[in-house]
């Protein structure tokens, strides 16, 4: 009994280490261990239809190397990612900007931009092919209205349009994200500073330029890089929308690594891509931190 | 003059924001001709629940909300649970917890989850959890945990230090301290982890169709997949299902999207 209520005693006085080891084991087993097996599956012949694995040293790794759908998945990923970033930050910077000069209904404006963030995968792929559709489309009927258009378009099934569409949509969906967390960081500029520039007699945009956009600049770095990493990876999209068609006009790197593992079963080539695909991630990444190296916070 | 252009630019941006939703849900209440028409008809003539009348009582749609929900429900009370759990040791620790939570959550981005899922799907299947909730809210509390964590730990950091010292004075257990008293305080940091984590396991779509495949047992998005996604795409059905799946997570995320920035922008601005 002294025995059980002194491990009890021992346990709680431990209780903050305890307290860490449900969400790791969590991590351990859906984070770590697919990235461990996924490292040694890269080395190895597993396919989802036969059983067993045999080490094939990099073989996958030249196979995927020398399969120009790789390179050209990766030219697709790269547009996809830096177009889309590129979008949402503009129009979230704008959106936030407008939003800022305004007195009055700022709340019901903000409530209505952020809907887009709300959409499941799903519900976007579903909502945007009906409004893009070759014959019931509401969006070929406005562009003939407005002239741009003569003949409807098959916008997600024409190769040229695919991609470009698809980063539309994509900036509808993510520039509220940024829309948000720009007006956050606005909001944290001291209202002084703006005061002594009036003093100086500044107008709007010498303000936005010497004032605002270095302020928040910190922000806008951490956000280009956190969106970046989203909209890399991500998957259900395009999957969605166009299943990375038409051929191949919009397959990613984690659709081509989809197609790869799930449909054509073969989980060593699957591993070595994802693989690939981290490292051009991490790539990407250096040079955007390399390229903003010098965008700092004003001391 | 820049507060005219303001409200120009504002205008123009919530229709682009919101034409696709208002679209989705006036489509789902037209009937079978007006939705099967071009031109299309800007304002309806009549309204019709047609549409809903399908989606509700021809397909499994409620069999799959409910186990939406389940599976949601479930990963958002582990989640949150583990989550205040590790974020109460990180905002207690000596060592700096906060920048191990958000490398935590940088982490957990910038794994593709199409890497992560065919293997988590593979040890499923090993220990013959392979179609199973449990296996799939495993992996969903397990997306939203660092998140939790992250937001918790800030939140914790907020509750006065004294309030728990004086609960060690009177002799109560850290456990009991823990439970009785630095949860309740965190309720609201609480709600919105639980909103949060609730939302994005509601709309995950990759995990699901993966670790529960075909069948009755599927979640709503993979539902809506298999069963309007056909060739000859059946597009009012398809929006009555959409707006129908929407609604919870609309309201749920109209209520919190303020407190998810806040806290990431402070981060971005401290980091």
């Amino acid at each position: 009994m002294t025995a059980l209520r002194s491990l009890a005693g021992f346990l709680d006085r431990h209780l903050a280490i305890l307290f860490l080891i449900p969400g790791g084991l969590c991590l351990a087993l859906v984070t770590a261990y697919p990235f461990v097996f996924n490292l040694w599956a890269s080395l190895t012949d597993l396919n989802l239809m036969y059983p067993g694995a045999m080490f094939v040293g990099l073989e996958n790794y030249t196979k995927t190397i020398f399969d120009p759908e790789l390179w050209h998945s990766a030219k697709n990923s790269l547009v996809w990612t830096i177009s889309s970033v590129l979008g949402q930050l503009l129009l979230g910077l704008i959106g936030a900007l407008a939003l800022e000069q305004t007195r009055k209904g700022r709340e019901p404006f903000r409530l209505i931009l952020v809907v887009p963030w709300a959409f499941p995968a799903i519900v976007l792929a579903y909502s945007w092919r009906f409004l893009l559709d070759a014959v019931y489309g509401v969006t070929n009927h406005l562009l003939m209205l407005v002239g741009l258009i003569d003949a409807p378009v098959p916008w997600l099934t024409t190769p040229d349009y695919a991609m470009p569409i698809m980063v539309l949509i994509n900036i509808w969906f993510g520039f509220p994200f940024m829309l948000v967390s720009i007006l956050a960081a606005l909001t944290m500029i001291p209202a002084q500073l703006y005061e002594s520039a009036r003093m100086d007699g500044a107008g709007y945009w010498q303000e936005l330029r010497h004032i605002t956009l270095p302020l928040i600049m910190p922000v806008l770095r951490s956000l280009v890089i956190l969106r970046t990493i989203f909209v890399f990876n991500n998957f259900d999209f395009i999957f969605l929308t166009t299943g990375g068609g038409p051929v191949d006009a919009t397959t990613t790197l984690p659709v081509y690594a989809f197609q790869v593992g799930w449909q054509r079963y073969d989980l060593g080539r699957m591993a070595s891509v994802s693989v690939v695909m981290m490292l051009i991630l991490g790539l990407l990444l250096a040079t955007y931190v390399y390229a903003l190296r010098k965008v700092r916070a004003p001391q | 003059m820049t507060r005219t252009i303001s409200y120009l630019i504002l205008a123009v941006l919530c229709a682009f924001a919101i034409f696709p939703l208002v679209w989705m849900i006036a489509t789902s209440l037209k009937p079978y001709a007006d939705v099967y028409s071009f031109p299309p008809h800007y304002i309806p003539e009549h309204w019709s629940l047609g549409f809903y009348r399908q989606v509700t009582q021809e397909t499994p749609f409620f069999s799959y909300m409910a186990n939406s929900a389940i599976v949601a429900g479930s990963a958002t009370v582990f989640s949150v649970l583990f989550g205040a759990m590790a974020g109460w040791s990180l905002a207690r620790a000596r060592f700096r917890g906060r920048e191990i939570a958000l490398y935590a959550v940088l982490l957990a981005y910038l794994l593709p989850q199409i890497l992560i899922v065919i293997p988590f799907f593979g040890l499923l299947a090993k220990v013959g959890l392979a179609n199973s909730y449990t296996g799939l809210i495993l992996a969903y509390t397990t997306l939203n945990f660092p998140f939790s964590t992250w937001l918790l730990t800030d939140y914790f950091r907020s509750i006065p230090r004294e309030i728990e010292e004086q609960g060690q004075i009177d002799g109560a257990h850290n456990i009991s301290i823990f439970f009785r008293l630095v949860l309740p305080l965190a309720t609201p940091g609480l709600a919105v982890a639980a909103i949060f984590a609730f939302i994005s396991s509601w709309n995950e779509f990759l995990y699901a169709l993966i670790i529960l495949g075909n069948g009755e047992k599927q979640v709503l998005t993979v539902g809506l997949y298999n069963f309007v996604g056909g060739e000859n795409a059946q597009w009012g059905p398809m929006m009555a299902a959409t707006t129908l799946t929407m609604i919870p997570t609309l309201l749920l995320f109209l209520a919190v999207q303020r407190r998810l920035v806040g806290g990431l922008t402070a981060g971005a601005v401290k980091s």
